[in-house]
């Protein structure tokens, strides 16, 4: 056990890693707060580029990509009042306010010291609870991974933002896709239309790259044509930081918005805007001040920072042990690690326990680069903000084409992104949201070969699911958290109907 | 106002299920002793396909919406999109570095740029940068 955690210490800062993780923080931060670009954007672009890579050295570069991409939102958020992503919409609720009372190098400053504790915080929750739950993990047959990757799909329930129809038809779509190739089970061709390069199913990383960048580029050109100009920062970045007493005074905050970040990133779907939402309240409960949030108020900003980042070691918690991402961007990063010959799950802590503690001390390493960067160099990171969307979108485009085709000289794999490219557009302009359709293409596999081994193992007995405790544990919590997902979502339009009703109203 | 969007992909998917039932129909029936095949997970991923298209067509014809309902296309986005499969095929046929210049020119100028000095001198800059990272940084031939 200590033998591995040095060995995955030794991999973690070797120099190599130590760069990668490095250019890779610096990399998210960048993705973060340009509008237009995502962490999801610039892990699908990084992932062509780690194969000759060791594995620690590319999921740190990764892991760099993550972080920083979820630092790296809140920082336009505060700035130009405009999130970077959707994790730091939380972010507006104090961001912008300070910006205009002229504390907005207060608040970039608690944002990077928020983001590194709750980073942290949460990189040594996963350390102590993952490898405990890859050891009952290993216990895991057929029906019970069947039952994870239900769980799995439960989750699209809660991603598909607008549509809950669409979103479960953009899942079916993906499921769909994912039985091009051979059968998992009797080895048989299914649907690959006499073209060879489709027999081991569809290139899962050119795909992701038409799908989440070059998509994205299409739509944020029409956005630029629609008038929308996200680049305006108000004013320069204001010189004062906060004092240690500030730090202190929000210690409890800090600790209990990190934990509250952690545990949601654990539950699959959740994510990082919920937990910061969650974390802000909290602190508006617990506050002696609360009519001071929405005000600009230093408290709400380390809660929804903290909370947000907290997410990105929860999150590993189901991808590493279990092998089942719980949002799109550690989808990409089960994408990743699949690329580098590794398979997620309960394996990976026996098999390879020292890239497993590599991983961890990655998460580490990369949270203290993004307090140095953010600390030194946010200035910097502010006036890339303004880059001109005209430059950085074409160039982007040419990464995707090179990404997709440097993975195996492919020709193929280039139609393949462009293909996904032109879906993910049409899917994102007639509203079927895309996150939905790239898990289930992820997890169609899990689902179809354990449900045929399952079947084999019990003679087709389906009540196998029911009678082994943790698959039916398991297939509960999938249908309770779609019924969870449906009474929210029901909620929601509740909410949106009642708004404008006032709304209308007050017209009247 | 019905949604034409919503009946249109809810066509265009119950569509997909028919070619999709064309297909399995060709695939080999499941092994001796077993229930399921390799068509049985297709088919019933089809089956609910047309079930979750029937009911989109269905919501969009009998529940009215407050939205807007028809696609909006810009016709720069679209230049944008024949560009783009032109770059794909001219990368392809005459490589990276002729094909990328001419495309990041057309494509700064469709994203607004006007400046045709800075244009060209980014095109060049940024074609000659990718090059240089992805065949020396990254050891990948390109074409």
């Amino acid at each position: 056990m200590l033998e591995h955690i040095f060995l995955g210490l030794g991999n973690a800062v070797a120099p190599a890693a130590i760069l990668a993780t490095f250019i890779g923080t610096a990399m998210g931060i960048t993705f973060g707060a340009l509008p237009g670009l995502t962490a999801t954007m610039g892990i699908a672009l990084l992932i062509p580029m780690t194969f000759d890579l060791a594995p620690v050295v590319a999921f740190g570069a990764m892991l760099g990509i993550y972080v920083g991409g979820v630092y790296g939102g809140a920082i336009t958020a505060i700035l130009v009042s405009t999130p970077g992503t959707a994790m730091a919409a939380a972010t507006l609720m104090e961001g912008p306010q300070m910006t205009a009372k002229g504390e907005s190098g207060k608040a970039l400053s608690m944002t990077t010291i928020a983001s590194t504790i709750g980073g942290l915080f949460s990189a040594l929750a996963l350390m102590l609870v993952a490898p405990q739950l890859a050891k009952i993990a290993l216990s895991f047959g057929p029906p019970e991974y069947f039952a994870l990757a239900v769980f799995g799909l439960s989750v699209v329930s809660g991603i598909s933002s607008g549509s809950m129809l669409k979103g479960c038809l953009s899942a079916l779509l993906g499921l769909l896709l994912a039985t091009i190739g051979l059968d998992p089970v009797s080895g048989d061709i299914r649907n690959t239309f006499g073209i060879p390069a489709l027999l081991t199913g569809i290139s899962f990383v050119p795909a992701l790259i038409g799908f989440f960048a070059v998509s994205q580029v299409i739509i944020r050109l029409e956005e630029i044509l629609e008038g929308k100009d996200l680049n305006q920062m108000k004013g320069a970045v204001a010189s004062a930081i906060i004092s240690a007493k500030d730090v202190r005074d929000n210690k409890v905050n800090l600790f209990r918005s990190s934990a509250i970040g952690t545990f949601v990133g654990i539950i699959p779907a959740c994510g990082a805007g919920i937990a910061s939402f969650i974390a802000y309240n909290k602190a508006k409960q617990a506050s002696k001040t609360p009519e001071k949030f929405g005000t600009g108020h230093l408290e709400g900003l380390a809660a929804t920072e903290s909370a947000n980042n907290a997410v990105t070691g929860g999150a590993l918690v189901p991808l590493l042990t279990l092998g089942i991402p719980g949002d799109v961007v550690t989808a990409i990063m089960l994408g990743g690690l699949m690329v580098q010959g590794l398979t997620p799950g309960p394996l990976l802590f026996t098999d390879y326990p020292d890239v497993v503690y590599g991983i961890f001390f990655s998460l580490i390493i990369a949270n203290i680069f993004m307090l140095i960067l953010g600390m030194g160099a946010v200035k910097l990171f502010a006036k890339l903000i303004q880059i001109p969307q005209g430059i950085l979108m074409p160039i982007v485009v040419a990464l995707c084409v090179v990404g997709s085709y440097s993975i195996n000289n492919s020709e193929f794999d280039v139609i393949i992104m462009a293909t996904f490219g032109l879906l993910g557009y049409l899917m994102e302009k007639t509203g079927f949201p895309l996150p939905p359709l790239l898990l289930a293409l992820i997890l169609s596999p899990l689902v179809e070969s354990n449900f045929r081994r399952a079947m084999l193992m019990s003679n087709n007995d389906a009540t196998i699911f029911l009678t082994r405790p943790i698959s039916c544990i398991i297939l509960l919590l999938a249908i309770g958290m779609v019924v969870q997902n449906i009474l929210n979502e029901r909620k929601r339009k509740r909410n949106i109907a009642a708004a404008n009703g006032e709304t209308g109203e007050s017209h009247a | 106002m019905r949604n034409i969007t919503d009946i249109v992909s809810g066509l265009l998917l119950l569509g997909l299920v028919l070619f999709g039932f064309s297909l399995t129909t060709t695939l080999p029936k499941p092994l001796p002793g077993a229930y399921f095949g390799p068509a049985s997970f297709p088919n019933l991923i089809l089956t609910l396909i047309a079930i979750g298209a029937c009911g989109l067509i269905a919501k969009a014809l009998f529940i009215r919406s407050s939205l807007p309902t028809k696609i909006r296309f810009y016709p720069r986005a679209l230049c944008f999109i024949f560009l783009f499969f032109g770059y794909l095929i001219a990368f392809l046929s005459f490589g990276f570095l002729i094909a990328t210049v001419p495309f990041l020119i057309a494509a700064q100028l469709l994203f607004g740029r006007s400046n045709i000095v800075t244009i060209c001198i980014t095109a060049l800059v940024g074609t000659a940068g990718i090059y240089a990272f992805i065949t020396y940084v990254f050891k990948v031939p390109l074409p």
